[in-house]
């Protein structure tokens, strides 16, 4: 260029503060978006929280009456523990089931077998939700379930107390184990096979090295695996309410805190609603924060 | 036989033993999807009898074509939802990966804080401002809440920071502007990780069931999810048509299950986002 004049000095002002409003610009339609559906109703539910509002009229302040009102109310006390035990019952046998297939299939025997066996175990993963409730409805069903028909009984597994949400942690186990085997898989190929070689050299077996070595070198995977893991139980809804009620409404005597929400909102109770679901996003972060205390690495404890 | 040997035989036992339960419900499904409800409540495990597709034709026919129509808004919105979540949300990370700019740190780390809130809580609020503004029953309330995915924003910001820098000047020096940047030589050399999300964006919705079955109560928009627990028919064996409902299942799992088999290492990829450093 020979011309430096005037004209393209401000036009490379002009240009400068195009640049600068460039980024904004890549990141408006995020930011919209965020605001409109994501904060603005995250702020309102808040708000809700602390209304007697029945979505028209005069909404009425309330404090954290509606607060103290789930607290006191039997039916919240008993989908709390409803959900801890979906959540508490499912978390061994889907982890530790997740973590032998993962070791199994890592191991030296089985390494050419994985190819097979790993999209076997992960399908029930692709399966939908709904569909797979559906089937296990269907299959614990009563009288002619599938389950009957092979123990020549007639037991209603899905009307019992006793035996409902047992039917749900089974499903939810059969659903769930791939997913995380193929986490567990993940982290343990990070693992550098040298450092099982070194181990094995000063005469370790293989369950010492999996406690001494691979089991601690996998604590971040676990941290990872148990916390999502945590924020998806809490938030059970589908699988009890169509495995054992289907349509029609679901027993306290099963139903998760989920439906504490949903029936307020059906209601008409949205002060309820959200003050429901700030107790539950307050839960799912206790206990999240309580995973990471017990998980977190404590550096050179055990050299 | 040594010892080895034994341990291989006996673990490949249970490996088989575990994966024919993880196929036993799906196979059951599918099989008693060509069974008459009468054979069902019979013999759920067997080969059906005798293969019948009138499950499959009833199901078409079913309330004027309503589970071809739900079908379609599942498929539809599904992909719209995936689509407009992943163009946002890669524009916005490729801001935050390769600009500096006022406020770049400060909002990122507010967008991820807000990741430990579960999309959940602002079912209530989502419920009032849809339907003061009368949007329930629309397409638009199944495809804008959850719309600014913070978990893709920060998947793809954290694989864009591992693209060198060098590759956007050169660009720039070639006079490419910045958005042909962002569509032409970001965007391609993202694919692994836009594929992953897209697999789990689209799964996470094509599933979903709380949030229509509070929004909607009009059956011409539902996703298929909705209208499948509701069959029911009158001229049916027992009260609840178990054939009709399995077809059903069959109808939404089967599509997922051929693509899954077609791209198994990308579906397994996805689960891993975010838990292991590449």
């Amino acid at each position: 260029m020979q011309s430096k004049g005037n004209a393209s000095q401000k036009n490379s002002k002009n240009s400068n503060v195009k640049k600068k409003l460039i980024p904004y610009l890549f990141i408006l339609p995020f930011i919209i978006s965020f605001v409109l559906f994501f904060a603005i109703p995250a702020i309102y539910s808040l708000r809700l929280s602390f209304l007697n509002y029945k979505g028209y009229g005069q909404a009425k302040f309330v404090g954290l009456g509606n607060y103290s009102s789930l607290l006191e109310y039997s039916a919240f006390w008993k989908a709390v523990k409803n959900t801890f035990f979906y959540f508490l019952t499912h978390l061994v046998p889907v982890m530790l089931g997740a973590f032998l297939i993962a070791l199994v299939m890592q191991g030296k025997a089985m390494m050419r077998m994985q190819k097979v066996f790993k999209p076997v175990i992960f399908l029930p993963q692709i399966v939908p939700v709904m569909a797979t409730a559906l089937t296990f409805r269907i299959i614990f069903a009563k009288n002619t379930g599938a389950i009957n028909q092979i123990l020549g009984t007639n037991a209603a597994w899905l009307e019992n107390p006793a035996t409902m949400r047992w039917c749900v942690v089974l499903m939810v186990v059969w659903r769930s184990i791939g997913w995380f085997m193929v986490i567990f898989l993940a982290g343990l190929t990070t693992i550098s096979k040298d450092i099982n070689e070194a181990a094995i050299i000063d005469g370790a077996n293989n369950v010492q090295i999996v406690t001494k070595i691979t089991v601690p070198l996998m604590k971040p995977i676990f941290l990872f695996a148990f916390v999502m893991d945590a924020i998806g139980s809490f938030k059970i809804y589908t699988e009890p309410n169509i495995m054992i009620a289907g349509t029609s409404t679901l027993t306290t005597d099963a139903a998760p805190i989920m439906n504490i929400i949903t029936t307020n909102i059906r209601g008409g109770n949205f002060g309820m609603a959200s003050a429901a679901g700030w107790l539950l996003f307050l839960l799912i972060l206790i206990i999240s924060v309580m995973e990471m205390l017990l998980l977190r690495d404590k550096g050179t404890d055990k050299g | 036989m040594n010892k080895r040997k034994i341990i291989k035989i006996f673990l490949t036992i249970v490996l088989v033993l575990i994966s024919v339960i993880a196929l036993l419900p799906v196979i059951l499904m599918l099989f008693d999807s060509f069974k008459t409800g009468s054979e069902i409540a019979k013999n759920s495990w067997n080969i059906p009898k005798k293969w019948t597709f009138s499950n499959y034709k009833a199901l078409m026919d079913y309330n004027s074509g309503i589970m071809v129509r739900t079908f379609i808004n599942s498929l539809g919105i599904s992909t719209i939802y995936t689509a407009i979540t992943l163009i946002v949300a890669s524009l916005a990370a490729f801001a935050f990966s390769k600009y500096r700019f006022k406020g770049n740190k400060v909002i990122f780390m507010l967008l991820l804080i807000t990741m430990m809130v579960p999309g959940e809580i602002t079912l209530p609020a989502i419920y009032l401002m849809f339907s003061k503004a009368h949007m329930l029953n629309t397409y638009s309330v199944q495809i804008f809440p959850g719309i600014a995915n913070v978990f893709c924003l920060f998947m793809l910001k954290q694989y864009m920071d591992s693209l060198p820098n060098s590759l956007i000047e050169a660009a720039r020096i070639d006079g490419a502007g910045e958005f042909y940047t962002y569509r032409k030589i970001i965007v391609p050399l993202c694919k692994p990780t836009i594929g992953a999300l897209a697999i789990l964006t689209f799964l996470g919705k094509w599933n979903d069931y709380l949030w229509p079955s509070m929004l909607l109560t009009k059956k011409e928009v539902m996703p298929i999810m909705v209208i499948l627990p509701t069959l029911n028919t009158s001229n049916s064996t027992y009260s609840i048509p178990w054939e009709l409902i399995l077809t059903g299942c069959t109808i939404v799992t089967v599509p997922l299950i051929i693509v899954f088999l077609i791209f198994q290492e990308q579906f397994m990829a996805s689960v891993t986002l975010g838990a292991v450093k590449e």
